[in-house]
């Protein structure tokens, strides 16, 4: 069956098994890698795409679901929003990245908290990262860091 | 094993638009449909050695499915409505602090966005539903629609989690009245959070004109099964009181005729060692929320 | 000055994004998708394979299974195969593998394999495996081709053994007191997110390889001995990988990729899902220890003795060479009067182990640990003076008889002692009778940890550019850790001072990069780091040469300094080496250098080791950690309240990434301890099958980790550094344990402690962990003749 998909605001005719995962839609078909498919169950967070604005586990999302729904994957999530853009950057600056894994679903679930809520708590903010696992950095440092952005920005509003 | 779509076997998916297009899908006796919901349940189908259905009804474009209402004095939840939908609505009322809780907690942020309260009732293999347990305790009843009739039939929750529908059918929502006293759902997840809970419990209650904690009811999950409620604890306190260290000893007392059963690094003893103390600390939660609670009256 | 500072690492804006291309972000246009049919049983003998349904499938271009590759290869011993031939060894081996157009089509194909095994009760337990009379898991196994000195009898696939002093004299004493302790561990898959996967192609009669793994040029020797072919037919290359913790230190799926692309003439690319991750990483293998030592009346070690069994699973992998830890990790950290250690590698019907961030060590130190508590306990002294007592220090000999150089341990335990006051524990509130506030069991410990490098060879080329800036070339591969992105480029921008910024690290390829023996095992820094330091030498030496020319002067009369070589005590009238570069360009020919690495074991006492791969590692490695907690008594839940650790650099090339690998390699550690369980069923098929039943710990688990790093201790690697990414998570098991005995009261004797472990612990039902089937006499255990091992290390009872 042909479906079509709107992803990061462009419209592909993919055809495809109805029960196949958006995640392997993203990665095969359309190039988009920085989506990753660490375990295939929705417990690691690595494949996370906004749908809608929502943050979901792409690999369980089938495709036939995903018709009619706005995707918007890591490749176009950075851009456009400056605290996540800043937090991207500070990911960088603060020297906080290992393998690299779990990193773009990091971001994603950040855009979705912060969509929500503008400027989360630290409790927050670890409250919004619960579905995402990292084998590497043992998250203080990556917390530290977006938290450091957020207070930052929420200092520089308190201040005008 | 990725998607396992055997070459030359075809899946239809059909998207029905309103509920009565979905009942017929799923009970037609030719061509069944197996109803899509969440999908969270299904689509790990591979990763547990089943083969996709061959025809799946996708309830996603139903619209009557995902509403959410207060009905003459309860809460009407559609079954397309999902875990972060359920939450939020009920967040803020105060009786409801346990199914906010096991909504909004449950699993992780992105499956909350996707699983929904059909699916959570549906899934007869799932080991612990939070959503289900906790509407349990609320004496929730489940909407059903069959093959026999196009009425949609009200049975309560208990009775449909101890003898599931045989026969095609469809859930199309759960409702339950609005108690007058707190609730608390405690689960408790090996790790601190994300990961299936190893046992639940779920406390709602009454409170009389006094004031006072008047009744209790009691659902626990994950220890083996399916949710149950436990009858012989609600028994004991409706009768004792609802003091939480009594509550927790009584249940300790009662525990070792539950059902229990072992899962992978998860004994049966101790989801039957454990569960006394949630069902204790489910109490005093319930009795924290009333000291000074301007939200229950006397007068109902 | 490049090194000692925190750079960011280069790679780390693609990586966030998610632009970084891993291996299994390669889906090669024409590749054909290859899938493995695997035995769904542990033990059986293969009566039939035939795959003639597969090989009819639509699609399907290829099937190969052991009659198409014939090979052995193995570490130490070769007893291992591509394809399970004769009979089946483990759940989930591999029996066949399909190349076809789609995966769909070619796991289809595999279904259709039809495979006739008279299944045979398999041996999942070590016990089993060692009772007398057990079945082989090997029945050739004297015909296997041995290629290290080892012995190997029946089920041990490998023994290690550690003989110094006599321990039967000091036992027998009538003043020491005797204290024993048996210890068993689950497996810990490594669990990198990046699954292992690789896209082999076959052209004018070579292989080539894109693979992600630790060891390109393992991966190059195993797949050449597996198919038969010379070496240089292979070539091996290695993207940025996605994790790897030492679970990518063997082959793994080349060989399959590379034989079905000489089949068909196509790429072929081959990827595991996490399932099959979970079934067939060469995971940390499970193991059991029994420990006893003697103690004298000054409370000093006068003898210890101490059987390992490792879990091999059903081929030996690595844990033949993994044996030899035992003695630089259980036998590293304190004086001991004699000694006796014995470490075998077990074959038994289970998924093949192999290495993971620390190996053996990460399970020695929880036992050592804890049986030091237990000694603390039966003389009525404090742990921490006891351990303090007999912590090794400058002139003590270790286990194998190795001197030790500097003091280390005991002003690391200072350093640790001023660290606790400085991070004081933030959350909990005051401790009363061992309760917190909340009616929470508190605990504390403070405890050792030792590692080493491990050394081999690497080499190193670095080309200087004509614009002045380097490139390094070798078989390295950025596994996550940093090393290939920050302390390689320090550490040469450094060495040739010029910018860390224009030094380009290449990606591993054998056939350009020299010999690497891997990433991995703390050596990157230290080995590839010397092997281009020494390549920069080299690259200075010619530097000087090219300026002497351009300064018409001798060439000895020069010196290279930041970057500009100039005369010597003539500041200011050099040439730079953008300059030089140019110069040699134009007249020379391009300058560059090579370097190799590698050190020989230091003196060690004679005759007291057998079956030691290495041959005795001179960089030991140390830490401290110290742990507090707080455990839910109703529960057994146990939340984490502060962590700290005093670790032993050498020289911090760079602070804050060695903080990053500190913070990981501790929660990792975390998850070792607490929440990770593997389970084997009586089928020999392990129970966790993905992440939603093998527990990471996940942001709330973790804790932030306060750290200090103690420089200054001797090394020869570049600058002093030692390697700090292996080490951190050795010691967080025996932390963690001993913070749960104390809080507990209980005596802890496995991991990991999982709610439900520690409840048990609390209410008393927590089985005791007797292991009745390993002697408490050392030569009943060792299959080696022990009077010929007393006699080779002198000791004559």
């Amino acid at each position: 069956m042909v479906y079509h998909l709107v992803v990061n605001g462009e419209g592909h005719d993919i055809s495809a098994s109805p029960m196949c995962s958006l995640s392997r839609v993203l990665r095969e078909r359309l190039h988009l890698t920085g989506t990753k498919l660490a375990c295939g169950e929705g417990f690691c967070g690595s494949c996370s795409v906004l749908v809608d604005g929502n943050i979901v586990p792409s690999c369980l999302v089938s495709i036939a679901r995903a018709q009619g729904h706005e995707i918007d994957t890591i490749e176009a999530l950075t851009a456009g929003h400056p605290t996540v853009s800043a937090i991207a950057a500070a990911f960088v600056e603060d020297d906080v990245v290992q393998c690299g894994m779990c990193f773009p679903g990091m971001l994603v679930a950040i855009r979705a908290l912060l969509s929500r809520n503008p400027k989360p708590t630290r409790s927050e903010l670890v409250d919004g990262l619960t579905g995402n696992l990292c084998r590497c950095t043992g998250y203080a440092r990556l917390v530290d860091s977006a938290i450091g952005v957020i207070d930052n920005i929420a200092s520089v509003e308190t201040a005008k | 094993m990725t998607d396992t779509t055997q070459p030359g076997v075809t899946i239809d998916v059909a998207t029905p638009y309103t509920l009565d297009d979905a009942v017929d899908l799923i009970t037609d006796e030719l061509r069944p449909h197996t109803p899509l919901a969440g999908g969270t349940w299904i689509m790990r189908a591979p990763l547990r050695g089943e083969d996709f259905a061959h025809r799946y009804a996708d309830l996603g474009a139903v619209g009557s499915l995902t509403e959410i209402d207060w009905h003459e004095g309860g809460l009407r939840i559609g079954a397309m409505v999902t875990h972060d939908g359920l939450g939020r609505i009920v967040a803020s009322v105060p009786q409801l602090r346990g199914l906010a809780t096991a909504a909004l907690t449950s699993a992780n942020p992105g499956v909350r966005n996707i699983a929904t309260i059909g699916g959570n009732i549906a899934a007869t293999q799932f080991r612990c539903p939070d959503v289900t347990t906790a509407l349990l305790s609320l004496r929730a009843n489940v909407n059903i629609r069959t093959h026999s009739s196009r009425d949609a039939k009200l049975i309560p929750l208990h009775a449909f989690l101890e003898s599931p529908s045989g026969g095609r059918h469809l859930i199309t929502g759960a409702e339950f009245p609005l108690p007058s006293g707190p609730s608390a759902h405690l689960r408790l997840p090996l790790r601190a959070a994300g990961d299936y809970p190893a046992v639940i419990c779920s406390v709602s209650t009454e409170v009389g004109r006094d004031g006072r904690m008047a009744s209790a009811t009691i659902s626990y999950g994950a220890l083996s099964g399916r949710p149950m409620r436990w009858r012989a604890l609600e028994a004991a306190v409706n009768v004792h009181g609802f003091d939480p260290e009594f509550a927790e000893r009584e249940a300790r007392v009662l525990a070792p005729a539950l059902t229990a059963s072992d899962s992978p690094g998860v004994p049966a003893d101790y989801r039957r060692g454990v569960l006394p103390s949630l069902i204790g600390r489910a109490f005093a939660d319930c009795h924290s929320q009333m000291k000074g609670a301007p939200w229950f009256t006397t007068s109902s | 000055m490049s090194v000692g500072e925190n750079r960011a690492r280069r790679d780390g804006a693609d990586k966030v994004t998610g632009r970084t291309r891993f291996t299994i972000d390669t889906y090669p246009e024409n590749a054909l998708h290859a899938a493995l049919r695997r035995a769904d049983l542990a033990a059986g003998r293969i009566l039939t394979i035939d795959t003639a349904r597969a090989e009819a499938v639509p699609g399907v271009r290829a099937v190969i299974t052991a009659r198409d590759v014939t090979g052995y290869e193995g570490l130490g011993v070769r007893d291992r195969q591509l394809f399970a031939r004769d009979m089946v060894r483990y759940f989930g081996e591999p029996l066949a593998a399909v190349a076809a157009d789609t995966i769909e089509i070619a796991e289809y194909a595999c279904s259709l394999i039809d495979v006739e095994i008279e299944e045979i009760e398999p041996v999942v337990r070590m016990s089993d495996a060692l009772k007398e009379g057990a079945r082989l898991i090997h029945p050739d196994w004297q015909q296997y081709d041995q290629t290290e000195q080892g012995k190997r009898a029946g089920n041990v696939a490998w023994e290690a053994t550690v003989v110094r002093g006599d321990t039967a004299s000091q036992f027998a004493r009538e003043d020491v007191t005797v204290v024993e302790g048996t210890y068993t561990v689950g497996r810990q898959n490594q669990a990198y997110f990046e699954p292992r996967v690789s896209i082999a192609t076959y052209e004018d009669g070579r292989y080539t390889i894109t693979t992600s793994t630790q060891v390109p040029w393992a991966v190059r020797s195993t797949v050449a001995e597996l198919l038969e072919v010379p070496e240089s037919s292979v070539r091996v290359i290695v993207p940025p990988v996605g994790g790897a913790f030492g679970g990518k230190f063997e082959a793994a799926l080349e060989t399959f990729a590379a034989a079905l692309a000489e089949r068909t003439r196509r790429p072929v690319r081959i990827a595991n899902s996490r399932q099959d991750e979970m079934l067939t990483a060469p995971a940390r293998d499970n193991a059991e220890i029994r420990i006893r030592s003697a103690i004298d009346p000054g409370h000093r070690i006068v003898a210890r003795e101490a059987t390992v069994l490792m879990d091999a699973g059903a081929y030996s992998g690595e844990q033949g060479f993994l044996t030899a830890m035992t003695a630089y990790t259980l036998g590293g950290v304190y004086e001991l009067g004699s000694v006796r250690l014995v470490s075998q590698a077990v074959y038994t019907n289970t998924p093949p182990t192999g290495a993971f961030r620390s190996c053996n060590g990460a399970y020695n130190m929880f036992a050592l640990e804890m049986h030091t508590r237990d000694i603390s306990d039966r003389l009525g002294v404090d742990v921490d003076e006891f351990r303090r007592r007999n912590a090794i220090r400058d002139g003590s000999i270790n286990a194998i008889g190795q001197p030790m150089d500097g003091d280390i341990l005991i002003p690391m335990l200072d350093r640790m002692t001023a660290l606790r006051h400085q991070t004081p524990r933030p959350r909990g509130g005051d401790v009363i009778d061992g309760v917190l506030p909340d009616g929470r069991l508190y605990g504390r410990a403070t405890v050792f940890g030792a590692w080493f490098v491990l050394v081999g060879p690497s080499a190193c080329t670095v080309n200087l550019n004509p614009d002045g800036s380097a490139t390094v070339v070798t078989s390295g591969v950025e596994i996550g850790s940093g090393s290939m992105v920050q302390s390689i480029p320090q550490i040469v921008a450094q060495s040739l001072g010029i910018d860390p910024d224009h030094v380009t690290v290449r990606a591993a390829d054998t056939d350009s990069g020299g010999y690497d023996a891997g990433v991995g095992g703390g050596r990157t820094t230290v080995s590839l780091g010397g092997a281009s330091t020494a390549a920069c030498e080299e690259v200075r030496k010619k530097a000087i040469v090219v300026a002497a020319d351009l300064l018409e002067a001798a060439p000895e009369d020069l010196t290279y300094a930041d970057g500009t070589v100039e005369v010597t005590g003539v500041p200011g009238m050099g040439v730079s080496v953008t300059e030089i570069a140019r110069h040699a360009q134009k007249r020379f020919g391009p300058i560059s250098g090579s370097g190799a690495f590698n050190r020989e074991g230091v003196q060690r006492l004679p005759g007291c080791i057998a079956g030691h791969m290495v041959d005795g590692i001179e960089m030991p490695i140390y830490a401290v950690h110290d742990c507090e907690i707080a455990i839910d008594g109703d529960t057994g839940h146990i939340e984490v309240l502060a962590y700290r650790t005093v670790q032993d650099v050498g020289r911090a090339i760079n602070p804050r990434a060695i903080g990053g690998q500190i913070q990981g390699g501790i929660v990792q550690g975390l998850g070792y301890a607490i929440h990770e369980e593997i389970t084997i069923d009586g089928r020999g098929r392990i129970e966790q099958t993905g992440f939603e039943g093998y527990r990471l710990p996940g942001v709330k688990d973790s804790v932030a980790v306060s750290i200090d790093l103690f420089e200054g201790a001797p090394s020869y690697g570049p600058f002093g550094a030692k390697g700090a990414g292996e080490i951190p998570i050795v010691a967080v098991a025996a932390a963690i344990a001993s913070a749960v005995a104390e809080a507990t009261g209980k005596t802890v004797q496995q991991i990991p402690l999982t709610p439900p472990r520690v409840w048990r612990l609390i209410n008393d039902c927590e089985p005791e962990v007797t292991l009745d089937w390993i002697s408490k006499s050392w030569r009943d255990n060792v299959i080696g003749d022990a009077d010929t091992l007393e006699r080779d290390a002198g000791v004559f009872p």
